[in-house]
């Protein structure tokens, strides 16, 4: 349950971040399948949201591990696995 | 050198400044002796030696810009974009700024310093090891080119030029001979800066050249400039294109002249000042007598209005009895890399519209400003030819002429 709890945390904080950059017009717009190229993210975008991401989490986030994400869910997804190895080491 | 047969207009003007965020509300502000100084907000000026400045504290991109956009620039960046829209629009350019022969020359005195002191502020103040990813391309100088390129799909020769006080009459006089030499047939010229960072305000206040209370050019008690931001751009194009497209025309760009003082990096030097006056009105094949009317530099440093008095002195000789000088830096503040533009756009309405701007807080002529200095309110003239000069630290000056079109 809290696992399930920290995954739905992640995600709004990502949503948070993603409207930020995407701006207002997006707000409550993006779900976790909603496809991160229709809403117009580009690789320069990713770049800059991950530095926001690294920036609230205090954690490095190998561009290459997250570059590939789909959907707003699978980036949350690979940030999960990135959050959790970085709490192991 | 005589370029026969391309003669250089304005077609277009747009301004961002404090004294109007519109040419329309800039120009009446000018008019009715309206200045845009005021107390700098957002800052603890109590550290510093002024508190007052030519500060757009209601500058909003996103009445005219996207959200996407404007997380890519900084401030200096976004002022010249809106400006550029306007001065476009005013022009009524479409398809013609894809064509490639259209450019974009701007200036800049520092570029993106509001990016470049939060990214220190990061880096010292809060000891972070990583920056927005975009920090680099916010604060390059070129930004404001580039993304006035990007914004209006120019993909014709852009570039920007950076020579402190003097990078936009640089930008409009290089757009004003590259279209002359038919290098360019129309360009977006003119300049952004934004000083009011803090890290650049201490920088100013260290050296003792900002007024603490008012700024007074020509003015027997005269002690300082005053800081402004914004951003001023002009549309020169080819005379045969405006004409034949039905365009409105502001005058006609027919002089630019450029020096060095090789001498001081921060005292300017009146011989400097004298050679690109000069080269002006040499350039244009103007004779002296046909100045009516001078947009001084005008800072209102102890150094520069003397020396610049005599500058225009030694080259208009007597004629400088009957060409009224005035320096509307105390209206819309200095805007550094903007300057030019800003007061290259006041030369043009002045000419088109027969009024000339009062030199604001001037109420004690110096006797070494051996000038016809217009105090008060604006007055009406009929003008010919105007001279628009700007002396940067560094001894690096460069003065435009302009002339009244038909």
């Amino acid at each position: 349950m809290s696992a399930d709890r920290n995954q739905e945390e992640l995600l709004s904080s990502i949503v948070l971040i993603l409207e930020e950059h995407l701006g207002e017009e997006y707000q409550g717009k993006l779900k976790r399948d909603t496809n991160l190229e229709s809403v117009d993210i580009e690789s320069i975008d990713m770049v800059e949201i991950v530095f926001n991401i690294e920036d609230k989490y205090d954690i490095n986030v190998p561009l290459e591990e997250v570059a590939g994400a789909v959907t707003v869910g699978d980036l949350a997804d690979r940030l999960a696995k990135i959050l959790e190895g970085q709490k192991q080491a | 050198m005589v370029h026969a047969g391309r003669r250089v207009v304005i077609s277009g003007l747009g301004v961002v400044s404090s004294i109007g965020k519109t040419v329309a509300d800039a120009w009446s502000s000018l008019e009715n002796g309206t200045s845009g100084v005021s107390e700098i907000e957002g800052h603890e000026t109590a550290k510093l030696n002024f508190s007052r400045g030519g500060q757009i504290n209601d500058f909003d991109p996103y009445q005219t810009l996207e959200h996407r956009e404007i997380t890519q620039m900084d401030r200096f960046s976004q002022m010249a974009v809106v400006a550029a829209q306007e001065a476009l629009a005013d022009a009524g350019l479409s398809d013609e700024l894809a064509d490639p022969g259209t450019g974009i020359i701007l200036g800049t005195a520092s570029g993106g310093q509001e990016t470049l002191d939060d990214g220190f502020q990061n880096i010292y103040g809060k000891n972070k090891a990583r920056l927005n990813p975009l920090t680099v391309a916010r604060f390059m100088p070129n930004a404001a080119a580039s993304h006035v390129s990007m914004k209006f799909g120019v993909t014709g020769p852009s570039f920007t030029i950076c020579t402190a006080c003097s990078s936009s009459n640089h930008a409009i006089g290089q757009a004003f001979h590259a279209i002359r030499a038919g290098d360019l047939d129309r360009a977006v010229t003119g300049g952004s800066d934004c000083p009011f960072s803090w890290g650049h305000m201490i920088g100013w206040s260290s050296m003792h050249v900002v007024a603490p209370d008012l700024c007074r050019p020509f003015d027997t008690n005269r002690n300082g400039m005053v800081l402004g931001e914004g951003a001023g751009i002009l549309v020169l194009e080819l005379e045969t294109a405006a004409r034949a497209r039905g365009a409105i025309i502001y005058g006609e760009v027919v002089g630019f002249g450029m020096s060095a003082d090789a001498g001081s990096i921060m005292q300017p030097s009146a011989e400097g000042a004298a050679r690109a006056i000069r080269g002006a009105l040499n350039d244009g094949h103007v004779e002296p007598d046909r100045v009516s009317y001078i947009n001084a530099h005008g800072t209102g440093t102890r150094a520069n209005d003397p020396a610049e008095s005599t500058a225009i002195r030694s080259v208009l000789g007597d004629a400088a009895d009957r060409a009224a000088v005035s320096s509307t830096k105390p209206a819309h503040g200095h805007g550094l890399g903007a300057a030019g533009a800003f007061e290259a756009i006041v030369s043009c309405l002045a000419t088109s519209r027969g009024v000339l701007p009062a030199t604001l807080n001037c109420e004690d002529i110096d006797p070494e400003c051996d000038l016809d200095v217009i105090t008060g309110d604006a007055r009406e003239a009929e003008v010919d030819v105007v001279l628009s000069n700007s002396f940067a630290f560094g001894g690096l000056n460069a003065v435009l002429a302009f002339q009244r079109y038909g």
